[in-house]
């Protein structure tokens, strides 16, 4: 049977018609940035000396959180901007604290069921979703703290996110970096889970029970080569965990020990750590821990070109659940790459997820392997107008019934008012041919987003 | 590489926080030698080759690694307007007390390194002096110019000289006469000035933003008077910032006038 | 060829030899033909020649002035290829490549004159070790910004009537002059390592001294129009005489 094609390009015109709004109006504007976030005002540097655009890092940026929130090359923790106080080194209180409120006042999506007959637009207004509090920076030299107190409006919570304490160029410089808390292990990744351009939009579904799949409306637009990927799996509580949740190597907060260093140089990059794993909160029910290693290469440091490509594993042990309550070990390996040539950034991620353990009983109703494949490029069409374009394959794992793949590809135009203010626009479709019943997979034919990032 | 520096100690830096040094005891991660209170201080001579390695960690990104201001994040930084990082191969250098089309001195290299440029370079203040003239040593390698000989800093004229209304007077009349306001226009609200927007452009071509100098804390070359003094007198090699040596020469001095006005402008 | 340590020295280091005498001496020599000849003795002669240009000729742009038209003007005509009605090609950069003398004699400066907002002369040579002098005589603040191809040479504010800036150059290649306050004006400037360079007139004319007897390369250079190189004889016997053409200018 032929169907239509899985997008209209009507869906673009609007899209089309604000981008090159937006975009004409980048050659007018003429004054430069202002207001800064903390660690632009300690050092007194625009966001761009750090950041390729906010949220993204550049190498410097890479460089500095590596080093545990200190210049590239020094230490320079105990004393960057400090004030002497008796025996206690001081900074001021806007060199560590920041905050960042980033939202979409307007999402529509659009969603199809096709042999029925019928499509769904849903229009929301949402503003502000997430309201982020920052604490970073440094206690002393080699020892940087971050705290990331995070309000999210939409899911009605507020918990400390992200909270670690860093002790840095342990041995030598460079050698080694500790993180002990409250992480996200692929911060220093190629293409990591929080600096993304395209800002996670979260799924709409409701909650059937422990251990029940739960009624999924709408699908959450993240990577698909960060995501769970497979349906019918349960953390240890019996949640049921999102075929499109941000999980493992790329979870956006674990706890744990995370060691990382480039004992040979700048080209070489290592990162070990070890997690309670599986979104455990404090007092750790599986005692056993998952473990992962992140290994990069970074190539080229001159002609505005620089490349890196990482391989990285993590290996979960006890670390889900499936229907029947067993525990499985859920591992994933991949690669992630990057190549940055002057305006372009184009970086990619791929994933091999995979279930060991299974027990025989779901053997044969349950796909024990998983991939995800994203590739996002941006460029800088002028200093304050970006493009973004990213391309989404899962090919999704799990119970045999409930497991869809998808192909998404989604277009961002992102203009920066100042360097740490951004508006954007972006459209999310669905590549693949609408289908019956109600696979939200397959159902979600587009998405059109307004958004704000905002950091201060 | 840096190691090689402090031979006795394994941190660059004798350590300030024994709570760091506990866990890394803790976790033994490299043999660790005897403590010592503090490395003796060792005369040394700046050593271009360890500023090498001292480059390659802190500079390379922005400056490139041969230094031709085109590392990974140069492009970052200014797309498509300046400033971009220094082409440290050309021999241009903006923050010198040496006239016109002169090479920099040692010290005009190390005060850039350790003040930083307001909104661009951060400071490098956080290495030891010793490190930041490892570095110097090793710019000047990146250069042939620098094999030419040394340029002589200017003197500055005696000064500065208080601020007073008068003197300040003095110093709006000379911002005239001079025709500051041709780039730096904010001030006296001249037509002409508005002209020059988006019109001047750097070495590479790239549109550039006369200095507001109402926005005392952004100035690049320095803020304090003498730094002013000396970026008027020198001028801004490789942005259209020209010397006025020769135009206040009859009257040296004038230049405090004329720093006075600029300090003034941003007074609240 | 050998040349004797006397006559290799009075060729190209006396002033002397170098312009008029040396042509003088070259043509009295030609005249004494059959009696008596030097067949060994090499003496400096000149090369002249003219540039001619052939290919269409660009329609000069007008650039209002709006700043300082008091003496500027209200406007300023831009020919950025100049041709004499003889068919003669202006502001061509003229050198001898190959010579084995590179060391010059000249020592005065090079002077280099704001006037009328404009820069005079607007295109020239220099050798190495030569000064500049950078004058103002116009009754406006002028601004002399002359670049090599990757640094600033000079970039200074000259008041009216001021006695002006010296400067010594250094390193061979091309300048372009600017001044930042006035956009309109322009210049440029060719430093060579060897003393046998030139510019052509309002004619295309042109004429280098000096030169030992040998083949060498004459290159001819015009912002424009590019580069040409040909090969040229100085002969033993007299003025070498030569014809540089340029054609249209590449796409």
């Amino acid at each position: 049977m032929i169907h239509p094609p899985p997008f209209s390009p009507t869906f673009l015109v609007p899209f089309l018609f604000l981008s090159t709004l937006i975009g004409g109006t980048t050659f007018f504007w003429t004054s430069q940035a202002q207001a800064i976030p903390a660690f632009s005002r300690k050092y007194q540097v625009t966001c761009t000396v750090c950041h390729t655009r906010v949220p993204r890092l550049n190498r410097t940026g890479e460089r500095f959180l590596e080093n545990g929130y200190q210049l590239p090359g020094t230490e320079d923790g105990g004393s960057t901007s400090k004030r002497k106080l008796g025996d206690v080194t001081l900074d001021e209180v806007t060199h560590y604290l920041g905050v960042r409120l980033r939202g979409t006042p307007l999402r529509t999506f659009h969603s199809d069921t096709h042999h029925a007959g019928n499509s769904k637009n849903q229009t929301e207004f949402t503003f502000p979703e997430i309201f982020s509090l920052f604490a970073a920076g440094t206690a002393t030299n080699n020892v940087g703290f971050f705290v990331e107190l995070e309000s999210n409006m939409e899911e009605s919570a507020t918990a400390v996110e992200r909270g670690f304490v860093t002790f840095n160029n342990l041995g030598k410089h460079d050698l080694a970096h500790l993180r002990v808390g409250r992480f996200d292990p692929s911060a220093f990744s190629s293409y990591a889970t929080l600096r993304q351009h395209f800002e996670v939009i979260p799924e709409d579904t409701v909650d059937n029970g422990s251990f029940l799949p739960p009624t999924i409306n709408r699908i959450s637009l993240t990577p698909a080569a960060f995501s769970a990927k497979f349906s019918g799996l349960y953390d240890r509580r019996g949640n049921a965990i999102l075929p499109t949740a941000t999980s493992l190597f790329h979870a956006a907060s674990e706890i744990g020990i995370d060691l990382h260093g480039r004992p040979f140089g700048n080209w070489f990059f290592y990162q070990v750590g070890v997690l309670n794993g599986a979104n455990e909160p404090f007092g750790d029910s599986n005692k056993a821990k998952d473990w992962y290693v992140h290994t990069r290469i970074d190539l080229a440091q001159s002609n505005y070109f620089s490349a890196n490509i990482s391989g990285f594993g993590y290996f979960g042990r006890h670390n889900a659940k499936v229907q029947n309550m067993t525990d499985v070990n859920w591992n994933r390996y991949g690669l992630s790459a990057n190549f940055r040539y002057h305006m372009i950034d184009l970086y990619g991620a791929f994933a091999i997820d995979r279930i060991t353990n299974l027990p025989d009983a779901l053997k044969a109703s349950f796909d024990r392997t998983a991939t995800g494949l994203t590739v996002e490029a941006n460029v800088l069409a002028t200093d304050r107008f970006l493009i973004g374009l990213r391309y989404d394959h899962l090919d999704a794992g799990g119970d045999r019934t409930l497991r869809t793949s998808h192909s998404l590809i989604a277009l961002m135009a992102k203009f920066y008012w100042r360097s740490n203010i951004a508006f954007f626009l972006r459209d999310d479709v669905n590549l693949r041919d609408a289908q019956g019943g109600r696979n939200p997979e397959r159902n979600f034919r587009n998405a059109f987003v307004i958004g704000a990032d905002l950091a201060f | 590489m840096r190691l090689s520096l402090e031979p006795i100690w394994p941190f660059n830096r004798p350590p300030r926080n024994p709570g760091a040094l506990a866990v890394a005891l803790s976790l033994t991660l490299t043999a660790f030698p005897a403590f010592s209170a503090d490395v003796s201080p060792i005369e040394r001579t700046p050593s271009a080759q360890t500023g090498k390695a001292l480059y390659e960690q802190a500079c390379a990104f922005c400056h490139g690694i041969g230094g031709q201001g085109d590392g990974p994040d140069a492009f970052y930084l200014g797309p498509y307007s300046a400033p971009r990082p220094r082409d440290l191969t050309s021999g241009e250098y903006k923050f010198r007390s040496t006239p016109s089309g002169s090479l920099p001195t040692d010290d005009d290299l190390l005060r850039t390194l350790t003040v930083g440029i307001p909104g661009y370079m951060p400071s490098f203040q956080s290495l030891s002096d010793m490190d930041r003239r490892h570095l110097v040593a090793y710019l000047k390698t990146l250069s042939p110019a620098f094999q030419e000989g040394k340029a002589q800093s200017l003197p500055l004229p005696p000064g500065p000289i208080p601020a007073t209304p008068e003197s300040i007077q003095q110093g709006r009349a000379l911002y005239v006469a001079l025709d500051c306001m041709t780039c730096h226009s904010e001030q006296v609200n001249s037509p002409e000035g508005l002209l020059t927007q988006g019109k001047l452009k750097d070495r590479r071509g790239l549109t550039l933003h006369p200095r507001d100098l109402t926005n005392l804390t952004s100035y690049k070359n320095g803020h304090s008077p003498s730094d002013i003094a000396r970026t008027i007198l020198t001028g801004l090699d490789g942005s259209p910032m020209a010397s006025y040596l020769e135009a206040l020469e009859p009257h040296p001095e004038q230049v405090w006038h004329l720093v006075n006005y600029i300090l003034s402008l941003s007074s609240p | 060829m050998n040349t004797h340590p006397i006559w290799s020295k009075l060729g190209t280091k006396s002033p002397l030899f170098r312009s008029t005498g040396g042509l003088l001496f070259g043509i009295f020599l030609a005249n004494m033909t059959v009696e008596y000849s030097f067949p060994d003795i090499i003496l400096a002669t000149d090369i002249q020649g003219q540039v001619f240009y052939r290919g269409p000729v660009p329609e000069s742009t007008t650039i209002p002035i709006t700043k300082d038209s008091e003496v500027c003007g209200t406007s300023r005509k831009n020919t950025p290829i100049r041709v004499h009605t003889s068919g003669g090609l202006q502001h061509v950069i003229i050198s001898i490549q190959g010579h084995p003398d590179t060391d010059s004699d000249q020592t005065q400066d090079y002077v280099l004159t704001n006037k009328g907002c404009e820069f005079y002369p607007a295109v020239g040579t220099v050798s190495i070790n030569q000064k500049i002098h950078v004058s103002n005589k116009d009754a406006i603040l002028h601004n002399t910004h002359i670049r090599t191809t990757d640094r600033a040479f000079l970039n200074v504010v000259l008041l009216p009537d001021s006695k002006g800036i010296t400067k010594p150059f250094k390193k061979p290649g091309p300048m372009t002059i600017q001044c930042n306050k006035h956009p309109f004006m322009a210049g440029a400037i060719y430093v060579f390592a060897h003393p046998f360079h030139t510019t052509t007139d309002e004619q295309g004319l042109f004429r280098i001294s000096g030169l030992t007897p040998g083949v060498y390369t004459l290159r001819s250079f015009h912002p424009v129009l590019g580069t040409q190189e040909q090969k040229v004889t100085i002969p033993s016997d007299g003025l070498a005489s030569v014809t540089v053409e340029f054609s249209a200018p590449p796409p």
